[in-house]
């Protein structure tokens, strides 16, 4: 059996490729073609690369980008400044040394970072036990979203900055209650139990509060990206 | 399992805050059900969003400078050398830099207690404090106080590790090996009984991280009865050692070692959940 040129009819000739270049003409990816020329441009998802072949420069860049959101996300779940400096170390010591542990195929780098960060503190929150066990929720006061500051000027970070900006209007547009029960469930890391004791409220309460919050801080983000072009966690 | 049993679990399910459990009988629901599954997508995606709404603070200079100078100390892991048996030599070995290391950083915090406790009393000695220098002083309190905690916690956890090293050490001991069940494939422990100290010590590996206020508790079987001996919490890279001190009410021949995922708060006398870890056949011994 052999397969025709559709145009000529004609057999298809097969061709020896020339040695180091594939069917389009390009060579293969190797630890020439892994090498970063430019770390500030380069994506996420290809830094994440360079980590597994020892790339220390690719470390800084991601670094650079992100260690003050791992940092201030640690620090918010903590409230301890050693202890979030601490943290934020072990985050980026553990993507260095398995950097395979980020799969591109569930989402966004920057958003599986943070999980990993708001996953160790509150590991360490529960480890450290029993003082926070029976803590008293944060009043709603100190639940207050403060002001941000700006990180770096690139595009990509300025287009991050603006996500921020979103996410902050759209969870402070959530009535204060579903807001309150939503912060001490993500950042204190509470179950809605403790929420329910924590604000002696019935728990089917705050169960209802912790759904309504979420379904229209959702509606409120997509509603947003719209507008924006862009919201892509 | 119906939708309605769990829908009121799926918001907490997003969010990462329910029981091992319940995550696991959503787990199962939501793999067979596309209507939740696109519940908990939409829930998700909210709950993503929120780490983007942490007030942002400059990380200091110097966790950049601790990162990059620290990294030289993890090389690339050889895979054949992760699979490798680890024994009781391994193990003495990894007690070993743990203990050192313990000791060194017990030792580096005991000079920052003390440079902070002088820092501290020239503080005190100001007669006119600004607000900066209130400030400044409040957060050298912060750091005293943080700096203590830690080194108590340091100093038991030193202690427990020497012992674990003794018994590691022990040429008589009597190792055990642990593999994971299906709730833990990848999971493994290393168990030894010195006679001679008549203590036991524990060393795992690629635990998963368990859920909140969830942990893991190794079970002595005897016969029909199982006593708790001892509960660990995996640390961030998946491993875990614990120090077995068998009570008085558990003497005797040991017919089984099991690891199960255990609420903390609460105490009990039999397992409440399927065994995570249990040794790998033949039982060699383990007290």
């Amino acid at each position: 059996m052999s397969l025709e040129n559709p145009a000529t009819s004609k057999p298809l000739r097969i061709r020896r490729l020339p040695f180091g270049v594939d069917i389009n003409g390009r060579k293969p990816r190797g630890p020439e073609s892994q090498r970063i020329t430019d770390y500030a441009t380069a994506t996420d998802e290809r830094l994440v690369i360079a980590l597994e072949v020892r790339d220390e420069r690719a470390l800084e860049a991601i670094y650079d980008r992100y260690g003050d959101y791992v940092y201030s996300i640690c620090l918010r779940m903590v409230g301890d400044v050693q202890l979030a400096e601490d943290l934020s170390q072990e985050v980026f010591l553990r993507l260095w040394r398995r950097p395979d542990l980020y799969d591109v195929s569930r989402g966004r780098f920057l958003t599986w970072l943070l999980s990993v960060a708001r996953n160790r503190a509150i590991d360490e929150r529960r480890s450290r036990g029993r003082r926070f066990k029976h803590e008293t929720p944060p009043s709603e006061t100190s639940e207050e979203i403060l002001e941000s500051v700006p990180t770096s000027e690139t595009k990509d970070m300025a287009v991050l900055s603006e996500e921020r900006v979103v996410v902050q209007r759209a969870l402070a547009t959530l009535p204060p209650e579903q807001r309150l029960a939503i912060q001490l469930a993500y950042f204190g890391g509470y179950t809605q139990q403790e929420i329910a004791e924590g604000l002696h409220q019935p728990l089917g309460t705050v169960k209802t509060r912790i759904r309504l919050g979420l379904h229209k801080l959702r509606l409120l983000l997509e509603q947003q990206g719209e507008v924006n072009g862009h919201f892509d966690l | 399992m119906t939708c309605d049993d769990i829908r009121e679990d799926l918001e907490a399910y997003a969010l990462g805050i329910l029981d091992v459990a319940s995550t696991r009988r959503v787990d199962e629901h939501v793999r067979e059900c596309r209507d939740c599954e696109y519940v908990v997508s939409d829930y998700q995606f909210a709950v993503d969003s929120l780490a983007l709404a942490v007030p942002l603070y400059r990380a200091p200079a110097r966790v950049k400078d601790r990162l990059l100078g620290g990294i030289g100390a993890f090389p690339a892991p050889a895979l054949s050398m992760m699979r490798r048996r680890w024994w009781a030599v391994s193990a003495a070995a990894v007690l070993m830099a743990f203990a050192v290391g313990g000791l060194t950083w017990a030792i580096v915090l005991s000079s920052e207690v003390s440079k902070l406790r002088s820092d501290n009393e020239r503080l005190a000695q100001l007669t006119e404090l600004d607000a900066a220098q209130r400030q400044a002083l409040l957060s050298l309190e912060g750091r005293l106080n943080s700096a203590r905690t830690e080194q108590l916690r340091l100093s038991t956890t030193l202690e427990e590790q020497a012992t674990m090293l003794v018994v590691a050490l022990d040429p008589d001991l009597v190792p055990t090996e642990l593999g994971g069940t299906s709730l833990a494939p990848q999971a493994s422990c290393n168990y030894v009984w010195s006679s001679k100290q008549a203590v036991g010590a524990l060393t795992c590996k690629d635990l998963p991280t368990t859920a909140f206020s969830v942990g893991y508790e190794l079970w002595a079987i005897k016969g029909d009865k199982s006593v708790p001996v001892g509960t660990f919490l995996p640390r961030y890279d998946g491993t875990a050692s614990l120090l077995v001190k068998f009570p008085d009410s558990a003497q005797g021949p040991v017919s089984s070692l099991w690891v199960t995922l255990e609420e903390l708060s609460s105490g009990r006398n039999a397992p409440s959940s399927q065994v995570v870890l249990q040794p790998l056949p033949p039982l060699q011994a383990t007290r």
